[in-house]
Protein backbone atom coordinates (compact mmCIF):
# COMPACT_ATOMS: atom_id res chain seq x y z
CA UNK A 1 0.00 0.00 0.00
CA UNK A 2 3.26 2.21 0.82
CA UNK A 3 4.35 1.77 -2.81
CA UNK A 4 1.43 2.58 -4.38
CA UNK A 5 0.81 5.59 -2.88
CA UNK A 6 4.61 6.50 -2.35
CA UNK A 7 4.40 8.01 -6.16
CA UNK A 8 0.92 9.63 -5.92
CA UNK A 9 0.54 10.89 -2.39
CA UNK A 10 1.66 14.61 -1.78
CA UNK A 11 1.33 14.01 1.78
CA UNK A 12 5.06 11.52 1.31
CA UNK A 13 6.10 13.70 -1.69
CA UNK A 14 6.23 16.32 1.06
CA UNK A 15 7.46 13.97 3.85
CA UNK A 16 10.68 12.45 1.17
CA UNK A 17 11.18 15.69 0.26
CA UNK A 18 13.80 16.44 3.17
CA UNK A 19 15.21 13.33 3.55
CA UNK A 20 16.72 10.52 1.30
CA UNK A 21 14.95 7.57 0.40
CA UNK A 22 15.86 3.76 -0.09
CA UNK A 23 13.71 1.17 -0.79
CA UNK A 24 15.19 -1.80 -0.12
CA UNK A 25 13.28 -5.41 -1.55
CA UNK A 26 14.17 -7.75 1.56
CA UNK A 27 14.60 -10.93 -1.47
CA UNK A 28 16.54 -9.40 -3.99
CA UNK A 29 19.88 -8.32 -4.29
CA UNK A 30 21.69 -6.88 -1.37
CA UNK A 31 18.31 -6.42 0.29
CA UNK A 32 18.55 -9.33 2.72
CA UNK A 33 22.15 -8.68 4.23
CA UNK A 34 20.25 -5.13 4.88
CA UNK A 35 17.56 -6.25 6.21
CA UNK A 36 19.74 -8.89 8.55
CA UNK A 37 22.01 -6.04 9.61
CA UNK A 38 18.75 -4.32 10.61
CA UNK A 39 16.87 -6.81 12.20
CA UNK A 40 14.02 -6.62 10.19
CA UNK A 41 10.96 -9.05 11.21
CA UNK A 42 8.21 -8.07 9.31
CA UNK A 43 7.05 -5.68 5.99
CA UNK A 44 6.81 -2.92 5.75
CA UNK A 45 9.22 -1.64 7.80
CA UNK A 46 11.01 1.62 7.61
CA UNK A 47 13.94 2.80 9.50
CA UNK A 48 14.96 6.62 9.78
CA UNK A 49 19.01 6.72 9.73
CA UNK A 50 21.57 9.49 10.41
CA UNK A 51 24.67 9.63 8.15
CA UNK A 52 26.70 7.16 10.24
CA UNK A 53 24.16 4.35 9.77
CA UNK A 54 22.38 4.97 13.18
CA UNK A 55 18.55 4.37 13.92
CA UNK A 56 16.61 8.10 14.68
CA UNK A 57 13.40 6.05 14.66
CA UNK A 58 11.97 2.87 13.00
CA UNK A 59 8.37 2.02 12.95
CA UNK A 60 6.61 -0.89 11.10
CA UNK A 61 3.45 -0.98 8.93
CA UNK A 62 1.89 1.49 7.24
CA UNK A 63 -1.10 3.51 8.49
CA UNK A 64 -1.84 5.55 5.48
CA UNK A 65 0.26 8.64 4.54
CA UNK A 66 -0.82 11.14 7.37
CA UNK A 67 0.26 8.66 9.93
CA UNK A 68 3.74 7.78 7.98
CA UNK A 69 4.59 11.94 7.51
CA UNK A 70 4.43 11.72 11.22
CA UNK A 71 6.78 9.57 11.74
CA UNK A 72 9.06 10.73 9.41
CA UNK A 73 8.41 14.68 10.95
CA UNK A 74 9.43 12.94 14.52
CA UNK A 75 12.32 11.51 13.11
CA UNK A 76 13.51 14.86 11.52
CA UNK A 77 12.52 16.88 14.50
CA UNK A 78 14.51 14.58 17.23
CA UNK A 79 17.68 13.66 15.45
CA UNK A 80 19.03 11.62 18.65
CA UNK A 81 19.58 8.36 17.91
CA UNK A 82 17.58 5.81 19.70
CA UNK A 83 20.15 4.74 22.15
CA UNK A 84 20.16 8.59 22.96
CA UNK A 85 16.18 8.70 23.01
CA UNK A 86 16.07 5.88 25.81
CA UNK A 87 18.38 7.74 27.88
CA UNK A 88 16.97 11.06 27.57
CA UNK A 89 13.38 9.27 28.27
CA UNK A 90 15.16 8.11 31.73
CA UNK A 91 15.45 11.27 32.91
CA UNK A 92 13.34 13.62 30.82
CA UNK A 93 10.23 11.81 29.89
CA UNK A 94 8.13 13.63 27.44
CA UNK A 95 5.26 11.79 24.75
CA UNK A 96 7.30 12.10 21.97
CA UNK A 97 10.01 10.12 23.17
CA UNK A 98 7.59 7.54 24.32
CA UNK A 99 6.24 7.46 21.04
CA UNK A 100 9.79 6.52 19.58
CA UNK A 101 10.55 4.11 21.94
CA UNK A 102 7.19 2.65 22.03
CA UNK A 103 7.69 1.82 18.13
CA UNK A 104 10.75 1.01 18.49
CA UNK A 105 10.18 -2.06 20.60
CA UNK A 106 6.95 -2.79 18.26
CA UNK A 107 9.12 -2.99 15.52
CA UNK A 108 11.40 -5.49 17.12
CA UNK A 109 8.38 -7.59 18.48
CA UNK A 110 8.88 -6.33 21.89
CA UNK A 111 4.89 -5.44 22.60
CA UNK A 112 5.62 -5.41 26.53
CA UNK A 113 7.64 -3.39 26.32
CA UNK A 114 5.94 -0.71 23.81
CA UNK A 115 2.76 -1.35 25.40
CA UNK A 116 4.90 0.34 28.74
CA UNK A 117 5.79 3.04 26.07
CA UNK A 118 2.95 3.54 24.93
CA UNK A 119 0.65 3.86 28.41
CA UNK A 120 3.56 6.74 29.07
CA UNK A 121 2.53 8.34 26.08
CA UNK A 122 -1.08 8.54 27.10
CA UNK A 123 -0.36 9.03 30.59
CA UNK A 124 2.13 11.99 28.84
CA UNK A 125 -0.48 13.06 26.24
CA UNK A 126 -4.18 13.22 27.09
CA UNK A 127 -4.97 14.58 24.23
CA UNK A 128 -4.18 11.71 21.52
CA UNK A 129 -4.93 9.22 24.36
CA UNK A 130 -7.68 7.29 21.81
CA UNK A 131 -4.91 6.87 19.22
CA UNK A 132 -2.40 5.51 21.42
CA UNK A 133 -5.02 3.26 23.04
CA UNK A 134 -5.52 2.09 19.66
CA UNK A 135 -1.93 1.18 19.54
CA UNK A 136 -2.02 -0.45 23.41
CA UNK A 137 -4.80 -2.78 22.28
CA UNK A 138 -3.48 -3.87 19.14
CA UNK A 139 0.21 -4.90 20.32
CA UNK A 140 -1.13 -6.22 23.46
CA UNK A 141 -2.98 -8.59 20.53
CA UNK A 142 0.07 -9.38 18.95
CA UNK A 143 1.43 -10.07 22.72
CA UNK A 144 -1.48 -12.14 23.97
CA UNK A 145 0.37 -15.12 21.44
CA UNK A 146 3.03 -15.56 23.80
CA UNK A 147 1.43 -14.98 26.55
CA UNK A 148 2.33 -11.34 27.66
CA UNK A 149 -1.11 -10.24 28.53
CA UNK A 150 -4.37 -11.52 29.96
CA UNK A 151 -7.15 -11.49 28.32
CA UNK A 152 -8.48 -9.22 31.21
CA UNK A 153 -5.71 -6.62 30.48
CA UNK A 154 -6.64 -6.51 26.68
CA UNK A 155 -10.00 -6.99 27.61
CA UNK A 156 -9.97 -3.74 29.52
CA UNK A 157 -8.40 -1.21 26.23
CA UNK A 158 -10.83 -2.88 23.92
CA UNK A 159 -13.55 -1.32 26.34
CA UNK A 160 -11.62 1.98 25.84
CA UNK A 161 -12.00 2.24 22.61
CA UNK A 162 -15.34 0.42 22.40
CA UNK A 163 -15.94 3.76 24.80
CA UNK A 164 -14.59 6.12 22.25
CA UNK A 165 -17.53 8.77 20.58
CA UNK A 166 -15.99 8.30 17.41
CA UNK A 167 -15.40 4.24 17.00
CA UNK A 168 -17.24 3.40 14.09
CA UNK A 169 -18.84 0.05 13.38
CA UNK A 170 -15.48 -1.06 11.73
CA UNK A 171 -13.74 -0.47 15.05
CA UNK A 172 -15.89 -2.75 16.39
CA UNK A 173 -15.61 -5.94 14.30
CA UNK A 174 -12.26 -5.41 14.49
CA UNK A 175 -12.14 -5.13 18.23
CA UNK A 176 -14.48 -7.86 18.47
CA UNK A 177 -12.67 -10.49 16.32
CA UNK A 178 -9.74 -10.02 18.26
CA UNK A 179 -10.84 -10.13 21.44
CA UNK A 180 -12.66 -13.68 20.32
CA UNK A 181 -9.60 -15.09 19.19
CA UNK A 182 -7.73 -13.89 22.28
CA UNK A 183 -10.35 -15.08 24.31
CA UNK A 184 -9.96 -18.72 22.63
CA UNK A 185 -6.35 -19.00 22.94
CA UNK A 186 -6.69 -17.91 26.92
CA UNK A 187 -9.85 -20.34 26.96
CA UNK A 188 -12.38 -17.09 28.22
CA UNK A 189 -15.16 -18.01 24.82
CA UNK A 190 -17.71 -17.29 27.55
CA UNK A 191 -16.66 -13.62 28.37
CA UNK A 192 -16.01 -12.70 24.66
CA UNK A 193 -19.34 -13.53 23.87
CA UNK A 194 -20.50 -9.79 24.39
CA UNK A 195 -18.47 -8.65 21.99
CA UNK A 196 -18.85 -11.19 19.29
CA UNK A 197 -22.61 -10.31 19.75
CA UNK A 198 -22.43 -6.42 19.58
CA UNK A 199 -19.54 -6.68 16.38
CA UNK A 200 -22.08 -8.88 14.32
CA UNK A 201 -24.64 -5.93 15.10
CA UNK A 202 -21.59 -3.35 13.90
CA UNK A 203 -21.57 -5.22 11.11
CA UNK A 204 -24.98 -5.37 10.06
CA UNK A 205 -24.49 -1.78 9.57
CA UNK A 206 -21.67 -2.09 6.93
CA UNK A 207 -22.21 -2.25 3.19
CA UNK A 208 -20.77 -5.74 1.47
CA UNK A 209 -17.85 -4.05 0.18
CA UNK A 210 -16.94 -2.49 3.01
CA UNK A 211 -13.33 -3.25 4.32
CA UNK A 212 -14.33 -5.30 7.23
CA UNK A 213 -16.97 -6.92 5.39
CA UNK A 214 -14.89 -10.09 5.45
CA UNK A 215 -14.36 -9.94 9.34
CA UNK A 216 -18.00 -9.90 9.89
CA UNK A 217 -18.49 -13.12 8.23
CA UNK A 218 -15.40 -14.31 9.80
CA UNK A 219 -17.42 -13.57 12.81
CA UNK A 220 -20.59 -15.18 11.65
CA UNK A 221 -18.62 -18.11 11.80
CA UNK A 222 -17.45 -18.03 15.18
CA UNK A 223 -20.92 -17.51 16.39
CA UNK A 224 -22.19 -19.94 14.88
CA UNK A 225 -19.73 -22.08 16.37
CA UNK A 226 -19.06 -20.65 19.87
CA UNK A 227 -22.86 -19.64 20.44
CA UNK A 228 -25.21 -21.53 18.12
CA UNK A 229 -22.72 -24.59 18.90
CA UNK A 230 -23.67 -25.45 15.03
CA UNK A 231 -20.64 -27.39 14.00
CA UNK A 232 -22.50 -27.90 9.84
CA UNK A 233 -23.50 -24.60 9.95
CA UNK A 234 -19.70 -22.81 11.09
CA UNK A 235 -18.09 -25.04 8.28
CA UNK A 236 -20.47 -24.00 5.54
CA UNK A 237 -20.32 -20.13 6.52
CA UNK A 238 -16.21 -20.79 6.65
CA UNK A 239 -16.56 -22.39 2.95
CA UNK A 240 -18.32 -19.61 1.46
CA UNK A 241 -15.83 -17.77 2.85
CA UNK A 242 -13.27 -19.30 -0.05
CA UNK A 243 -12.77 -17.90 -3.16
CA UNK A 244 -14.70 -20.25 -6.42
CA UNK A 245 -12.51 -23.25 -7.33
CA UNK A 246 -11.06 -23.47 -3.61
CA UNK A 247 -11.29 -27.31 -4.20
CA UNK A 248 -8.75 -27.00 -7.00
CA UNK A 249 -6.47 -24.84 -5.06
CA UNK A 250 -4.02 -26.83 -2.89
CA UNK A 251 -2.94 -23.97 -0.31
CA UNK A 252 -6.93 -23.03 -0.11
CA UNK A 253 -7.68 -26.98 0.73
CA UNK A 254 -5.23 -27.03 3.44
CA UNK A 255 -6.31 -23.65 4.69
CA UNK A 256 -9.41 -25.09 5.33
CA UNK A 257 -8.46 -28.09 6.61
CA UNK A 258 -6.24 -26.75 9.41
CA UNK A 259 -9.32 -24.52 10.23
CA UNK A 260 -11.40 -27.62 10.46
CA UNK A 261 -8.45 -29.30 12.76
CA UNK A 262 -8.16 -26.01 15.00
CA UNK A 263 -12.20 -26.19 15.56
CA UNK A 264 -12.10 -29.65 15.99
CA UNK A 265 -15.11 -29.90 13.27
CA UNK A 266 -15.40 -31.55 9.83
CA UNK A 267 -12.34 -34.07 10.20
CA UNK A 268 -13.31 -36.63 8.11
CA UNK A 269 -13.76 -34.55 5.35
CA UNK A 270 -11.04 -32.47 6.21
CA UNK A 271 -8.33 -35.06 5.98
CA UNK A 272 -9.86 -35.95 2.43
CA UNK A 273 -9.52 -32.53 1.42
CA UNK A 274 -5.70 -32.38 2.52
CA UNK A 275 -4.93 -35.35 0.62
CA UNK A 276 -6.05 -33.59 -2.33
CA UNK A 277 -3.60 -31.01 -1.85
CA UNK A 278 -0.96 -33.32 -1.46
CA UNK A 279 -2.06 -35.13 -4.82
CA UNK A 280 -2.41 -31.56 -6.71
CA UNK A 281 0.61 -29.88 -5.28
CA UNK A 282 3.70 -30.07 -7.10
CA UNK A 283 6.37 -28.11 -4.90
CA UNK A 284 8.03 -31.15 -2.52
CA UNK A 285 7.82 -28.44 0.48
CA UNK A 286 4.30 -28.06 -0.10
CA UNK A 287 3.57 -31.20 -0.23
CA UNK A 288 5.22 -31.89 3.02
CA UNK A 289 3.05 -29.29 4.62
CA UNK A 290 0.07 -30.71 3.44
CA UNK A 291 1.06 -34.04 5.05
CA UNK A 292 1.90 -32.68 8.33
CA UNK A 293 -1.51 -31.13 8.39
CA UNK A 294 -2.78 -34.50 7.34
CA UNK A 295 -0.51 -36.11 10.18
CA UNK A 296 -2.17 -33.92 12.92
CA UNK A 297 -6.01 -34.56 11.81
CA UNK A 298 -5.07 -38.29 11.60
CA UNK A 299 -3.57 -37.79 15.26
CA UNK A 300 -7.00 -35.46 16.07
CA UNK A 301 -9.09 -38.78 15.02
CA UNK A 302 -7.39 -41.14 16.71
CA UNK A 303 -4.76 -42.88 14.18
CA UNK A 304 -1.87 -42.34 15.40
CA UNK A 305 0.10 -44.95 13.18
CA UNK A 306 -1.66 -43.67 10.11
CA UNK A 307 -0.04 -39.78 11.65
CA UNK A 308 3.14 -41.34 11.95
CA UNK A 309 3.05 -42.79 8.15
CA UNK A 310 1.76 -39.40 6.87
CA UNK A 311 4.54 -37.39 8.94
CA UNK A 312 7.80 -40.16 7.41
CA UNK A 313 6.28 -39.14 4.08
CA UNK A 314 7.02 -35.39 4.86
CA UNK A 315 10.48 -35.49 6.18
CA UNK A 316 11.26 -37.50 2.96
CA UNK A 317 10.29 -34.73 1.05
CA UNK A 318 12.07 -32.34 3.65
CA UNK A 319 14.33 -33.74 5.32
CA UNK A 320 15.97 -30.73 6.33
CA UNK A 321 13.08 -29.08 8.20
CA UNK A 322 13.22 -30.07 11.95
CA UNK A 323 10.16 -29.26 12.88
CA UNK A 324 8.76 -32.67 11.10
CA UNK A 325 10.97 -34.46 13.00
CA UNK A 326 9.44 -33.05 16.47
CA UNK A 327 6.38 -34.12 15.06
CA UNK A 328 7.42 -37.59 14.23
CA UNK A 329 8.30 -37.69 18.06
CA UNK A 330 5.80 -36.08 19.37
CA UNK A 331 3.13 -38.70 17.23
CA UNK A 332 5.37 -41.59 18.51
CA UNK A 333 4.89 -40.36 21.72
CA UNK A 334 0.72 -40.26 21.11
CA UNK A 335 1.26 -43.52 20.12
CA UNK A 336 3.21 -44.89 23.20
CA UNK A 337 0.80 -43.44 25.68
CA UNK A 338 -2.17 -44.79 23.55
CA UNK A 339 -0.54 -48.41 23.81
CA UNK A 340 0.17 -47.82 27.48
CA UNK B 1 -13.85 6.13 12.42
CA UNK B 2 -12.58 3.22 11.18
CA UNK B 3 -9.25 3.26 12.50
CA UNK B 4 -6.48 3.38 10.63
CA UNK B 5 -4.15 1.73 13.31
CA UNK B 6 -6.05 -1.18 12.92
CA UNK B 7 -6.60 -1.98 9.71
CA UNK B 8 -3.59 -1.02 8.15
CA UNK B 9 -0.93 -2.26 10.68
CA UNK B 10 -3.37 -6.07 11.08
CA UNK B 11 -2.90 -5.90 7.03
CA UNK B 12 1.02 -5.86 7.68
CA UNK B 13 1.75 -7.88 10.31
CA UNK B 14 -0.95 -10.87 10.00
CA UNK B 15 -1.48 -10.58 6.36
CA UNK B 16 1.70 -9.61 5.83
CA UNK B 17 1.30 -7.15 3.12
CA UNK B 18 3.49 -6.66 0.33
CA UNK B 19 4.90 -3.46 -1.05
CA UNK B 20 5.96 -3.20 -4.98
CA UNK B 21 9.05 -2.28 -5.41
CA UNK B 22 9.36 1.75 -5.95
CA UNK B 23 11.41 3.44 -8.29
CA UNK B 24 14.13 5.45 -6.29
CA UNK B 25 15.41 7.39 -9.21
CA UNK B 26 13.70 10.39 -7.81
CA UNK B 27 15.62 10.00 -4.79
CA UNK B 28 19.36 9.22 -6.80
CA UNK B 29 20.31 6.34 -4.86
CA UNK B 30 20.62 2.48 -5.68
CA UNK B 31 22.80 0.81 -2.96
CA UNK B 32 22.42 1.21 0.89
CA UNK B 33 26.51 2.46 0.93
CA UNK B 34 25.23 5.16 -1.77
CA UNK B 35 22.34 6.70 -0.09
CA UNK B 36 23.74 6.86 3.56
CA UNK B 37 27.08 8.40 1.23
CA UNK B 38 24.13 10.91 0.37
CA UNK B 39 22.44 11.11 3.39
CA UNK B 40 25.82 12.05 5.28
CA UNK B 41 26.87 14.65 2.28
CA UNK B 42 23.56 16.41 2.13
CA UNK B 43 23.89 15.90 6.38
CA UNK B 44 19.68 14.53 6.18
CA UNK B 45 18.59 11.31 7.04
CA UNK B 46 18.42 8.20 4.90
CA UNK B 47 14.75 6.89 5.45
CA UNK B 48 14.73 2.91 4.48
CA UNK B 49 11.69 1.39 3.30
CA UNK B 50 11.96 -2.75 4.00
CA UNK B 51 9.77 -4.42 1.80
CA UNK B 52 9.33 -7.79 0.29
CA UNK B 53 7.23 -8.24 -2.95
CA UNK B 54 4.76 -10.66 -2.45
Amino acid sequence: MFAREVDSSDIIKGALADVIFLPVDCEKGEGPAIAAKFSVRGYPTFYAVNGQGEPVERWIGYEGAEGWARSVAAARADTRTLVAKKTAFETAPTAALALSLANDAATGYDFPVSVKYFKQARELDPARADEYTGNIFMYMYYGADDGAFTFDEIRAEADRMLAAADAEAGDRVDIASMIVQVARKQDRVADAIPYLTKGLEAGATLPEDSPAARTVRSLKVDHALLVEKDAPKAVALRKAMLPENWEQDPKRLNQFAWWCLQNDVNLEEAEVLVMRAVELSEADGDRANYLDTAAEICLKRGNCEEAIARIRKAIELAPDREYFKEQLAKFEAALTQKKG
Amino acid sequence: MRSPLLAGALAVLILGAAAAATAADDHGTATYAEALAQAQQQNKLLVIDFYADW
